[in-house]
């Protein structure tokens, strides 16, 4: 069955092609869930409640454009959602931005599981930016759309976000830091 | 930075196909959340087709007011606010004239937050830009948008002002709906779903569309909110336009025709999304001055960005003018495309309700509940079911107990319906009677009599008055009271419907009961004898009883609670035939434990 023809069934709250669409994409998805939430337990629930708004909103899907990339959106959003309201007033405009740091890194040596955990553990906002800008393409503007911050904080934040992964990759490959040449 | 893309590609590499297989356990959650409100739907029909709505409808008379006219009240509100929109709007009308007042029309029209207007604004950029560069191919996500749009959300389709008409609008079906609650519900979420949209909004447009529409945005929304910095944002904006415009200066006359023409076309649009609007709501009689209110504002910003920016950049006038007009048709369709941001926005704030219907999902919605009641049986009149010569004879009813179990399914917070079996007998007693041997077998009317109890005559004392001289002397009379007994399984269809939902409540109860006959007993005693008579014959197998009560409770734990409900029940149908005016009913005292799951 084409997944056009699934969607068409899932419009009709087709309990088997509703499982057939969730299996379809539940891996992907629950990826990205992964790396949004700071755990397991939060991704699943984002799962879940992503999917819900899927099946319950899919009747507004009119195939155009790609459903994963509508669903993601969905999902994601879902995802940040928490984290938006009252994070303006935290906000702290203007941070510095960390100077960088070369490092070689040697990535036969780090797992998934690692990399994932790292990101997981990065605090709420900056594990969004990075997840947002280096994984899933967001723009700067985007975000910091998305995140109700303006641009220079969500730059800031990802460079911390960087910084704090450099770290914690450098702790764990027990490579030494190259200083910056440059 | 070599290290940025260092560790940038590392990540990117790694969660290239980043695919994790998730506990099975959540689609289980899932499918369950979906078919739960398939489920749910099915009560009200179920409940019809019970039958019994005329006996609950007895019990809720009170409940069913209290309803209405919140209901009632709501819809006042709605329409009330509604008006004051519009006194809104026409205040700044008569200030339209004056510049700065320009911003406030925005500002007081649309009532909305900043952000919104500048949601507003990209997306209508990419619709100007779509115009303006067809080859972007833009165009087609930007079309995809408005149609899903205009399928998705009727209720969308007109702007803001419009959208509060909407809200008048959906006022007469509401007041015809019970559910009419959710309604209003889902309009007043309507403005926090757009300030929401603010935020998702950029990221649904495709990114190369941003760059363009954000700095527009933010201009527009300058100029709509802060006069003072009119200048410089409408500089800011002039420039981009200006540059937007530059890149393509041969071309500009086309562009401004062609945005003119957009301009045009918008402006229709929202004319014809104030009419829809106005026909709906005639009786507001502001209707007239809200639609000649959108194009005076619109046109009064357009004149005041185009001044403004012209001072600024009189060399690139054309383009500015332009840029302008995009600007003022923001304006315009500013109405419009409030609705358009929803679409993924809307999505977001289902959540929120999917989440609080999860919520209630997750509230224990059964409860089984164990009872014992003392039952007080008594009759409205002093009839007599058995024979009229005992109508006049006083009765004295017995006490007696009745005991079950019971279930109890909630269908909403304040609503619950419950069911369960009852056993009780009911019994009285017809004082004064006199009996005695007969002579040979009698029967009264509505009796028929058991073997043994076919020779035992029965005469109120009040005949046997006359009799006695005649009798008394042939044989031994027993004065004594005569017993009927009635003994039922129970089975009641209530709702109730809680007053007080704390570690105390109260509920108020009303509903039907059937009650299936199972003991039919009449006797005779008096202080040296019994014996029985037989059963009554005109006991009807089934019958019911209409049921009002007040329930308390007392919470002990969350799960677990005891219960004291007295429910009065007046019977209905008791008897097919030669009730003799007896109209029983009976009060219990019902007590029990119940635990909830």
């Amino acid at each position: 069955m084409g997944l056009e023809q699934l969607i068409t069934d899932c419009k009709k709250n087709d309990a088997k092609a509703q499982e057939q669409l969730y299996r379809l994409f539940s891996a992907k998805f629950f990826g990205v869930c992964l790396k949004y939430s700071v755990n397991y337990a939060e991704a699943e629930d984002n799962l879940q409640d992503g999917f819900i708004i899927i099946f319950k909103k899919i009747d507004q899907f009119n195939f155009k454009g790609s459903f994963e990339g509508w669903a993601k959106r969905i999902m994601v959003n879902n995802a940040l959602q928490k984290y938006r309201t009252g994070v303006r007033f935290l906000e702290i405009v203007n941070e510095d931005i960390p100077e960088e740091e070369t490092l070689e890194l040697d990535d036969e040596n780090i797992s998934l599981e690692f990399l994932m955990n790292i990101i997981q553990e990065l605090p709420d906002r900056y594990r969004l930016v990075f997840n947002l800008y280096v994984l899933d393409g967001y723009s700067h503007k985007e975000i910091s759309d998305m995140l109700e911050i303006t641009t220079g904080t969500t730059k800031s934040n990802l460079a911390r976000a960087r910084a704090i992964l450099k770290e914690k990759i450098d702790l764990h490959t027990g490579k030494k830091i190259v200083p910056s040449a440059k | 930075m070599s290290d940025k893309k260092n560790i940038d590609r590392l990540f990117q590499e790694k969660f290239k196909d980043f695919e994790v297989e998730p506990n099975e356990q959540i689609w289980v959650n899932i499918d369950a959340v979906l078919r739960e409100k398939k489920k749910r739907r099915v009560i009200p029909i179920w409940f019809k087709l019970t039958g019994i709505a005329a006996g609950l409808l007895l019990g809720f008379f009170a409940f069913n007011f209290l309803l209405n006219d919140s209901t009632s009240v709501e819809n006042n509100q709605v329409v009330i606010g509604s008006e004051k929109q519009s006194n809104g709007n026409n205040n700044s009308i008569e200030k339209t004239p004056e510049d700065e007042s320009v911003a406030n029309t925005g500002n007081s029209t649309e009532k909305n937050t900043i952000e919104k207007t500048k949601t507003v604004k990209s997306s209508i950029h990419q619709k100007t830009n779509s115009t303006n560069d067809p080859e972007t191919g833009v165009k087609d996500a930007i079309v995809n948008q408005t149609e899903s749009q205009k399928t998705k959300t009727n209720k969308v389709n007109s702007g803001i002002s419009s959208e509060k008409n909407n809200a008048v609008a959906t006022v007469p079906t509401k007041v015809e709906k019970a559910p009419a609650k959710k309604k209003a519900a889902r309009n007043s979420i309507a403005p926090t779903n757009q300030e929401n949209a603010v935020v998702n909004n950029p990221s649904k447009t495709g990114k190369s569309k941003k760059g363009a529409a954000n700095t527009n945005a933010e201009n527009t929304n300058s100029i709509s909110n802060a006069p003072q910095n009119n200048a410089v944002a409408v500089a800011d904006n002039g420039s981009n336009a200006v540059k937007n415009k530059r890149a393509s200066q041969n071309s500009n006359t086309k562009n401004i025709n062609s945005v003119s023409k957009s301009e045009k076309n918008n402006a229709v649009a929202v004319e014809d999304r104030n009419n829809p609007g106005n026909n709906i709501v005639p009786k507001t009689s502001k209707d007239k001055l809200s639609k000649e209110e959108k194009p005076n504002s619109s046109i009064a910003v357009n004149q005041k960005t185009a001044d403004e920016q012209n001072s600024i950049k009189k060399d690139n006038f054309p383009a500015i003018d332009t840029a302008g007009k995009i600007d003022a048709t923001k304006k315009d369709s500013t109405a419009v495309a409030v609705a358009e941001p929803n679409a993924l926005e809307e999505l977001l704030e289902k959540n929120e309700k999917e989440k609080n219907a999860i919520a209630e999902a997750k509230m224990n919605r059964w409860q089984i509940t164990s009872n014992v009641a003392p039952i007080y049986f008594s009759s409205t009149s002093n009839g007599s079911p058995i024979d009229g010569q005992f109508a006049e004879n006083s009765k004295s009813y017995e006490n007696n107990l009745s005991f079950g179990v019971g279930v109890n399914y909630a269908v909403s917070k304040k609503i619950s319906v419950r069911t369960g079996v009852n056993k009780f007998t009911l019994g009285y007693n017809t004082n004064d009677v006199v009996f005695f041997a007969a002579m040979d077998q009698v029967s009264f009317g509505n009796l028929s009599s058991s073997a043994a109890g076919s020779t035992i005559q029965v005469i109120s004392q009040s005949n046997s008055e006359a009799l006695r001289p005649f009798d008394n002397g042939i044989q031994n009379t027993n004065e004594g009271v005569m017993t009927q007994r009635m003994g039922y399984f129970e089975v009641p269809v209530e709702m109730s419907y809680k007053l007080i939902d704390k570690q105390f409540g109260v509920n108020l109860i009303g509903g039907l009961s059937t009650l299936f006959l199972n003991e039919n007993e009449v006797s005779v005693s008096s202080s040296i004898m019994s014996a029985s008579l037989g059963r009554a014959k005109n006991l009807n197998d089934v019958h019911f009883s209409t049921n009002v009560g007040v329930g308390f409770r007392y919470r002990f734990w969350k799960s677990f609670e005891a219960n004291f409900e007295p429910m009065f029940k007046y019977q209905i149908n008791t008897f097919n035939k030669d009730a003799g005016n007896f109209k029983p009913y009976f009060i219990g005292l019902y007590s029990g434990v119940s635990f909830n799951f």
